[in-house]
């Protein structure tokens, strides 16, 4: 899916933790999330503090919309 | 002197010198020696081959008639006794394209014969065989010949050595190649334990898996600054509404949807349930936006550092789910993203 939209022109952070499958797909920016089972969550946190988290994980995921991958690679990964 | 390798090698009437479209209805015909580019392919692939047969066809023969040209092309590859066949190259050349494709996939396939063809990567025999046989990837002119047939040479040479061949993306051929053919009269064990000892001791093996070799797309950049780019969420961690009102099944999905997001500031918990079987669902059933993030995406929206948030989310199950599938999903929801404007896309995996 993150291929076929950025095949449209549209940029794609794709928000995953299997960042290799998704390396090798040829997705070009990657950001790490928190886990399989919550991505843009932490659990573990009291819900003010995991609100934080989220919005400056997304902030992240944002940030990588402006840039673009290093010379000689072929994706932009933040782990 | 031991025995030339015996090669039967395919172009169209363009590269034989019969003219361009005004002759691209001729027939078949065959020279017993290398025409056009074989003779710059004879030289590549050195004085332990010869070209003993060239096929010459009309683009517009083959391409429509596909299959009676085919069976001329088996009768003729066996009267030459051919161990190796070569087509083309054929560059961005479309119906040329399809005919080395095509034959290149019938040799591999129906004779066993070592083959393999050169071409663009769009030119549409690409797609339509890359899967099927080993096509090289070349420019898409006839400027690249000069590159073309070496590359093809060595290859073709490998091929003959039964020398193992590595994946596509690290060969340069476009595709899988050809499909792997597995003897399933040998237990798996047996089969590995096999490829295991071939690796240790340097001999040839193929992988029963391979990976696809994904193309390449242009890197997208946004139109915009990021304060004004209208950002979309799509997830493929199942995240339905309350009910899940289109049955969205959790596995092997056939379909994509898009849902509104809740009033207010947040997908609220309660409103939003998870239709994926391939996780615990348990951590975003009790709070949606650790997989959608609206909270945030609106929090910073409100704080400039986005222009908008689109107001529906678009989801999917991505458990179990084909590729082609995938892709099918994609496109749709890229066209959809158009539609309404959309500049950048967040996507998240379970």
């Amino acid at each position: 899916m993150t291929k076929e939209i950025e095949r449209a022109g549209i940029p794609v952070v794709h928000v995953t933790n299997l960042t290799e499958i998704s390396k090798g797909i040829g997705a070009h920016r990657i950001l790490r999330g928190n886990s399989v089972l919550h991505v843009f969550g932490n659990p573990k946190l009291p819900p003010a503090q995991e609100f934080k988290f989220r919005e400056e994980h997304l902030a992240k995921a944002l940030d990588m919309l402006e840039k673009t991958p290093e010379p000689g690679q072929d994706s932009l990964i933040e782990e | 002197m031991a025995d030339k390798i015996r090669v039967v090698h395919y172009i169209n009437q363009f590269f034989a010198g019969m003219g361009g479209e005004e002759t691209a209805s001729v027939g078949i015909s065959v020279e017993e020696k290398p025409v056009g580019p074989g003779l710059g392919l004879q030289k590549e692939l050195g004085s332990d081959y010869q070209i003993v047969a060239t096929i010459i066809c009309g683009d517009n023969t083959i391409a429509e008639n596909t299959d009676e040209i085919l069976a001329e092309f088996d009768k003729i590859i066996r009267k030459y006794d051919a161990q190796l066949f070569v087509a083309g190259p054929g560059f961005n050349a479309g119906r040329y394209g399809i005919g080395c494709g095509a034959a290149t996939a019938y040799v591999t396939e129906q004779m066993k014969i070592p083959a393999v063809t050169a071409l663009y990567s769009e030119n549409p025999g690409t797609d339509l065989y890359k899967d099927r046989c080993y096509i090289l990837q070349t420019i898409n002119n006839a400027a690249g010949m000069r590159k073309a047939l070496p590359f093809l040479a060595s290859f073709a040479k490998r091929l003959v050595a039964g020398e193992p061949i590595g994946s596509g993306k690290k060969e340069l051929y476009h595709g899988s190649g050809p499909a792997i053919e597995i003897n399933y009269s040998i237990p798996a064990s047996k089969r590995g334990v096999d490829m295991l000892l071939a690796k240790y001791y340097g001999k040839p093996f193929r992988t029963e898996v391979m990976m696809p070799n994904h193309e390449e797309i242009p890197l997208p950049v946004l139109s915009k600054p990021l304060s004004e780019a209208r950002i979309a969420i799509v997830t493929d961690g199942g995240l339905v509404p309350k009910g899940n009102p289109d049955h969205m099944v959790p596995t092997n999905s056939k379909t994509f949807n898009h849902y509104p997001i809740s009033e207010g500031d947040r997908l609220i918990p309660g409103d939003y349930e998870v239709s994926h079987q391939g996780y615990n669902n348990a951590f975003v059933n009790a709070d949606p936006n650790r997989l959608v993030p609206v909270d945030a995406a609106l929090d910073l929206k409100k704080k400039g550092k986005i222009g908008d948030l689109l107001s529906f989310y678009y989801t999917t199950a991505g458990v179990m789910t084909p590729m082609e599938m995938g892709k099918k999903f994609g496109e749709g929801i890229a066209q959809d993203l158009h539609d309404h404007n959309v500049d950048a896309v967040i996507l998240t995996s379970t």
